[in-house]
C-alpha cells in the first residue's frame, strides 16, 4: 500500500486554520447589543396574553420558541467572550508521548497516512500504537512497517473506550494522544498542544479541530463540516475561554494522570469523550482548545454514516445531560455541558415548526390570535435576521445553508435519540464509516421524506380550498420547510460516488455500551 | 487520437463579440418593450408635459412650486422642441434613460463581477416590470435609475484603482446627475460617502491617492451642484409653506397594501415586490405578501456564501434608502414610496442576477435564470395588461370616448380637480371643466358627460354622486362606460 497523493487529508489546511481562528467576539458583542432588545421585543408581544390561540399549538410554540432562545443566549454567551489567553509553552525537555490510534475494520489505507503522520510528529518523543480491534493481519503488517506497536485484544468489550482503556494499561508516557484511525496529524501538533500540559499541572488535555478534509469534494463531507466549522470555531473558542471545553474524542492530547484519575475512558456510554471531559472538570482538571487545524480527518461521506454518526452523538451527549446536570461542577461549566448536550433536542423544535402550517392547513387552529400576520412578521422577522447574522458572522461565514439543511433534515434523530434516552434504552457504538457508498440511501432520510410528503400534501389542500393570504403564508411556511429539508436530505437521493466500505466497518462494533 | 475530447478555450474577441451581440439583441427588444406603451399619460406627467411647453426660464421659475429638481424637465423640455407633445415624443428621455439601463446593466455586471453575471442582469433588465414602467413615463424615474448604477459602479471601480480620473470623473457627474434628476438620491450618495470614509479608513496602501481623489470628487461634485440651489431653495421655501407637490395623491398610492394610513412591514415589501416583479392589482399583492417566509429561505440559502465589499456596498445602496425612507414614512407616510428610491432598482437586479447565477453547476444555474426571467416576464404582462392594476388609469381611454361622442354644444365635466392636466393633454378641444366649477347644464337636446377618477376617495365619490343624482333628476342616463380607474356617465 502507498500513500494516495489524491488524498485530500494530504492537502494544505493553513486557511481552514486561519477561518476557525479568526476573532469575532466584537462583532458577536455589537449583534448581541442588537439581539437583546429584540428579542424582548419580540417575545414581550409573543407572550402577551391576548396573543394565545389554540391553547394547545400555543404551549407547543412558547416551548419550541423558548427552547430556541435559551440556545440562541447561550450562543451569544459562549461566543461573546474574545478575551485572549495564554498561548502554548515549548516543554523544556523532551517528553515522552504515547500516540493511540484505534482501528475497527477501516480499510488500511485510511489507516495508513495517519499512523505515517503519526510517527513523525515533532516536539516529543512519540510512541505510536495502533490498537486493532479488528484482528487484522494488514494492520498488524502497517504497524510493523512504520515501526508502531501492534496491539489487539482478547476480550473486546467497552468499544472505543474500553480499546484505549486497554492500551493505556499497556504504556507508560506521561501524556497520550489520541486519533481516530483516518485523522492524519500535522508534525507540529505536539509543539502546539504539549506546551500547555507542561505549563499547568491541572491541565488534563487540550483539543484541537476535528476537520473533515474530505469537505473539499463537496455535498455531504462539506455540510458535515460546515457544521462542525461552527462548533470549533467560535463555540469552541468561547468554551475555552470559559474553561468548558470538552473532549471530541480524536485530535487530543491527555496527560496520563488526569486520565488514570478518573478511571480512564468511561465504557458505558456512546460519548465516551463527552462523559469523560464532565468527570474530569468534576475533579477539577482544566481543558484547553487550541483553534488550529493540527489533524486532518474523514467526515461522514454518505447519508447513513451521517446518521449514525449523529444519531450516536445525539444519543450519548443526550445520556450524559444527568450526570452533568449531578456533577460539582461550576455553573459556568455545568450550564456549557447542558447547552451543548440540548442542542441535541432542536429537532423537536423542528417538528413543531413543520407542525404548526399542516395543522393550520387543515383544521384552521392556530396558535396566535390576536395577531395579523403582518404584526408577527414585525416582531419576528427583526429578532430571526439579527439572530442569522450573528451565527453568520460568529462563524466567519464557514456557516452553510446546507449545513443548517442538513440539520433540519435530521431532526428525527434527535426525537428518536431523545427518547431513547429517555426510556434508557441502550445504543450500541457503531464506527462511522470512512468511505461513502453508491447508491441512494432512502431508509437513512425516510422520516424526512414522510415529512416533506406531509408538507407538501397539506400545501396541495390548502392550495385546492382557498387561496386567501393567510393560507398562502402557511402554505408558504410548508413550502420553507419542504425546501430545507429536500436540501438537507440531498446528498441521500443522488447516487455516490463513494466506495463501497469494507464489509464489517459499518458494523456494529459489537457490544452494548448502555 | 480516437475518443479524446480536447477543449479549446474561447478566444477572448469570439467572446466579446458574442455579448455584443447578445447585449445589442437585448436592448433592441428592451426598446421595443419600453416603446409598447399601453397606458395613458399619468397626471405628473402631464403637469410636466404642461411645463415643459413653457419658455425655459419660465419652465424653471414655474418648478419653484414643485419638488422635484430640474434635470429631467429639462430634458423633456427638450424633447418637447424636437418631437412634439405626443405621448412617444414626451416619453423619449425616459425610454432611452430605460433602454440605456440594458447595456449599461450588463457592464457594471460584468465590470463588477464577471461576463454571465452581466448577461444576466442584462436580460433581466429587459423584462424588469417597473424599468419598464417608468421607462414609459415622462417623469424623472428612469433617469434616477440610470444614474443611480452609474454611480454605483463608478464608485466600486475608484475602490478598486484608486486614482484612475476617468472613474472619478464618471463617479462625480453621475453623482451630481442623480441629484439633479431626484432629491431622494442624497440618500444614496449619503451610502456611497460613507463607503469611502470607510474605505479610507480600512486602506493601507495608497490611502492618500484614495483620499485626494475623493476630495477632488466632492469638489466637482458641490461645483456641479451649485447651480441647483436656488432652484432648491425656493422649492424648499415652497414646500415648507404650502407642501407643495405633495397634495397630488401619489399614483402608487392607491390599493389595500399601500393606502393604509400607517405603515407596515406589507407594505414595505409590497414596495420591495413591486420594485422587482412590477405593480398587480390588490388582491394579487396581498397573496404574494403572504409569501414572506419564502424570503426567510432566501436568508438561509445566502448562509455562507460569502459576500464581498463590492456585494455589501451594492446591497447598501439598494437597501439603506428603502429602510430610510420607510423610517421617514413612519412619521410622514406619503414619502415612503417606491418612485423615492427607485434608483436601488438596477441595483437590486445586478445583485438578483448575481445570485441567480451563481451557481457553479450549469443545469441549476439556467434554470433558476429562465426562472426569474419567466417570473419578470409574467409580471410585466400583469402590469402592462391586467386592468385590476390600480396604477392603470386609462385617461386616454376613457377621454378618447369621450371625444368619439362629444358633439359641439355638448357639456363635459370632470372630478376630481386635479385631473384637469390629463383631461386637457388628452382632450382640450372638449373644453371639459371640472364639476367643482359648477355644473352647469347644456341646452336642450345636447348631452352632458361625467368624466370620474379617485372614486375610492369619499371627496370625489360624493361631488359625483350628487352630480348624478341631479342629472338623473332632469336629464335621461344614456350609457355608463367603465375604463381602467376611470369612469363616464352619459346623460342626454
Amino acid at each position: 500500500v502507498s500513500l494516495s497523493t489524491d488524498d485530500p487529508r494530504l492537502l494544505d489546511v493553513s486557511s481552514e486554520s486561519q477561518r476557525l481562528a479568526r476573532p469575532t467576539g466584537t462583532r458577536v458583542w455589537l449583534l448581541l447589543i442588537v439581539n437583546a432588545p429584540l428579542s424582548l421585543w419580540y417575545f414581550s408581544w409573543l407572550l402577551a396574553p391576548q396573543r394565545i390561540g389554540n391553547r394547545a399549538l400555543y404551549a407547543i410554540l412558547i416551548v419550541a420558541e423558548l427552547f430556541n432562545l435559551i440556545q440562541a443566549a447561550g450562543f451569544w454567551w459562549t461566543c461573546a467572550d474574545e478575551r485572549s489567553r495564554r498561548g502554548a509553552v515549548r516543554p523544556a525537555q523532551m517528553v515522552d508521548v504515547d500516540v493511540l490510534v484505534p482501528v475497527y475494520g477501516e480499510p488500511v489505507d485510511v489507516v495508513e497516512p495517519t499512523i505515517a503522520a503519526a510517527v513523525r510528529m515533532r516536539g516529543a518523543r512519540v510512541r505510536v500504537a495502533l490498537l486493532d480491534d479488528g484482528d487484522s493481519p494488514e494492520m498488524e503488517a502497517l504497524a510493523a512497517r512504520y515501526r508502531a506497536t501492534y496491539i489487539r485484544r482478547v476480550t473486546r468489550t467497552g468499544a472505543k473506550a474500553g480499546n484505549l482503556n486497554h492500551a493505556l494499561r499497556l504504556t507508560s508516557a506521561p501524556a497520550v494522544a489520541v486519533f481516530d484511525c483516518d485523522h492524519v496529524p500535522d508534525p507540529a501538533f505536539l509543539e502546539a498542544t504539549l506546551g500547555y500540559l507542561v505549563a499547568d499541572s491541572r491541565m488534563a488535555f487540550v483539543q484541537t479541530p476535528q476537520y473533515y478534509a474530505n469537505a473539499v469534494k463537496g455535498g455531504l463531507p462539506a455540510a458535515a463540516w460546515a457544521q462542525q466549522a461552527l462548533f470549533f470555531g467560535a463555540i469552541a473558542r468561547g468554551k475555552d475561554r470559559l474553561g468548558a471545553m470538552f473532549c471530541c474524542g480524536t485530535n487530543v492530547l491527555f496527560r496520563r494522570s488526569a486520565l488514570e484519575h478518573v478511571g480512564g475512558f468511561p465504557e458505558n456510554s456512546l460519548t465516551e469523550d463527552f462523559e469523560l471531559s464532565i468527570r474530569l472538570h468534576a475533579l477539577g482538571w482544566r481543558s484547553r482548545y487550541v483553534p488550529e487545524v493540527l489533524a486532518r480527518g474523514l467526515g461522514p461521506e454518505d447519508m447513513a454514516a451521517y446518521v449514525s454518526q449523529q444519531h450516536r452523538w445525539a444519543r450519548g451527549c443526550l445520556s450524559a445531560l444527568p450526570a452533568a446536570l449531578r456533577a460539582r461542577l461550576p455553573w459556568r461549566l455545568r450550564a456549557q455541558y447542558v447547552l451543548s448536550a440540548m442542542f441535541f433536542l432542536s429537532g423537536w423544535s423542528v417538528l413543531v415548526y413543520m407542525l404548526l402550517p399542516v395543522v393550520r392547513i387543515l383544521t384552521g387552529a392556530q396558535p396566535l390570535a390576536s395577531a395579523s400576520a403582518d404584526q408577527f412578521l414585525l416582531h419576528f422577522a427583526p429578532y430571526f435576521t439579527a439572530s442569522l447574522l450573528t451565527v453568520v458572522l460568529a462563524g466567519a461565514g464557514m456557516y452553510t445553508f446546507a449545513a443548517f439543511a442538513l440539520t433540519a433534515a435530521s431532526f428525527w434523530l434527535h426525537i428518536h435519540a431523545s427518547l431513547r434516552a429517555l426510556l434508557r434504552r441502550p445504543g450500541r457504538f457503531v464506527v462511522t464509516p470512512k468511505r461513502g457508498r453508491a447508491g441512494r440511501q432512502i431508509a437513512a432520510i425516510l422520516p424526512a421524506l414522510i415529512a416533506i410528503a406531509v408538507l407538501g400534501a397539506s400545501a396541495c389542500v390548502g392550495l385546492l380550498r382557498d387561496r386567501s393570504p393567510a393560507t398562502l403564508n402557511n402554505v408558504a411556511f410548508a413550502a420553507l420547510h419542504m425546501c430545507v429539508l429536500l436540501s438537507g436530505a440531498g446528498p441521500a437521493l443522488r447516487r455516490s460516488g463513494g466506495v463501497a466500505d469494507q464489509a464489517g466497518a459499518e458494523q456494529g462494533h459489537g457490544r452494548s455500551a448502555a | 487520437m480516437d475518443g479524446e475530447v480536447t477543449t479549446v478555450p474561447a478566444k477572448p474577441h469570439t467572446t466579446a463579440r458574442s455579448d455584443l451581440t447578445a447585449v445589442l439583441l437585448l436592448t433592441v427588444i428592451g426598446f421595443g418593450l419600453r416603446l409598447l406603451v399601453t397606458r395613458s399619460i399619468w397626471l405628473d406627467e402631464a403637469i410636466s408635459i404642461g411645463q415643459a411647453q413653457l419658455p425655459f426660464n419660465e419652465m424653471i421659475a414655474r418648478l419653484a412650486g414643485d419638488v422635484h429638481p430640474p434635470l429631467h424637465h429639462a430634458a423633456l423640455w427638450v424633447a418637447v422642441r424636437l418631437l412634439g407633445t405626443g405621448e412617444l415624443a414626451v416619453r423619449m428621455p425616459s425610454i432611452v434613460a430605460g433602454t440605456l439601463l440594458i447595456p449599461v446593466l450588463y457592464g457594471a455586471g460584468r465590470d463588477l463581477y464577471d461576463r454571465r453575471v452581466g448577461l444576466v442582469a442584462a436580460t433581466f433588465g429587459t423584462v424588469a416590470p417597473i424599468v419598464i414602467w417608468y421607462s414609459q413615463e415622462a417623469r424623472m424615474y428612469a433617469m434616477f435609475m440610470l444614474f443611480s448604477l452609474i454611480a454605483v459602479w463608478a464608485q466600486v471601480r475608484v475602490l478598486r484603482r484608486a486614482g484612475r480620473p476617468g472613474a472619478w470623473a464618471v463617479y462625480s457627474i453621475a453623482t451630481a446627475a442623480m441629484i439633479w434628476t431626484q432629491y431622494f438620491a442624497v440618500l444614496q450618495v449619503a451610502v456611497q460617502q460613507a463607503t469611502f470614509v470607510i474605505s479610507f479608513w480600512q486602506r493601507r496602501g495608497n490611502r492618500w491617492r484614495l483620499g485626494l481623489g475623493w476630495a477632488a470628487s466632492m469638489v466637482v461634485i458641490v461645483l456641479l451642484l451649485v447651480p441647483l440651489r436656488p432652484v432648491f431653495e425656493s422649492q424648499l421655501q415652497s414646500y415648507i409653506d404650502h407642501s407643495a407637490g405633495l397634495n397630488l395623491p401619489a399614483q402608487a398610492g392607491l390599493g389595500a397594501t399601500q393606502q393604509q394610513s400607517q405603515l407596515s412591514v406589507y407594505a414595505f415589501i409590497a414596495n420591495v415586490i413591486w420594485g422587482l416583479w412590477g405593480y398587480h392589482a390588490d388582491t394579487t399583492m396581498a397573496q404574494i405578501v403572504a409569501l414572506w417566509p419564502l424570503g426567510m429561505l432566501l436568508l438561509l440559502v445566502l448562509l455562507g456564501r460569502g459576500y464581498s465589499a463590492m456585494s455589501m456596498l451594492l446591497l447598501s445602496v439598494a437597501a439603506v434608502p428603502a429602510l430610510a425612507l420607510f423610517g421617514v414614512g413612519l412619521v410622514q407616510r406619503n414619502l415612503f414610496e417606491l418612485r423615492y428610491f427607485v434608483g436601488a432598482v438596477p441595483v437590486g437586479l445586478l445583485l438578483m442576477a448575481r445570485l441567480a447565477s451563481s451557481t457553479e453547476n450549469r443545469g441549476p444555474r439556467r434554470l433558476m435564470v429562465a426562472l426569474v426571467v419567466v417570473t419578470l416576464a409574467v409580471g410585466l404582462a400583469d402590469q402592462q395588461l391586467n386592468g385590476a392594476n390600480p396604477r392603470l388609469y386609462d385617461f386616454r381611454g376613457a377621454l378618447a370616448l369621450v371625444a368619439a361622442r362629444a358633439r359641439p354644444g355638448d357639456v363635459v365635466v370632470y372630478e376630481p380637480e386635479f385631473i384637469g392636466p390629463v383631461v386637457d393633454y388628452y382632450a382640450a378641444d372638449l373644453d371639459a371643466t371640472p364639476l367643482s366649477a359648477g355644473l352647469s347644464l347644456p341646452q336642450h337636446g345636447h348631452r352632458v358627460f361625467v368624466v370620474g377618477s379617485f372614486l375610492d376617495e369619499p371627496s370625489s365619490a360624493a361631488e359625483i354622486g350628487k352630480a348624478l343624482h341631479q342629472l338623473s333628476e332632469q336629464g335621461r342616463p344614456a350609457g355608463e362606460f367603465r375604463r381602467p380607474n376611470v369612469q363616464v356617465w352619459e346623460f342626454q
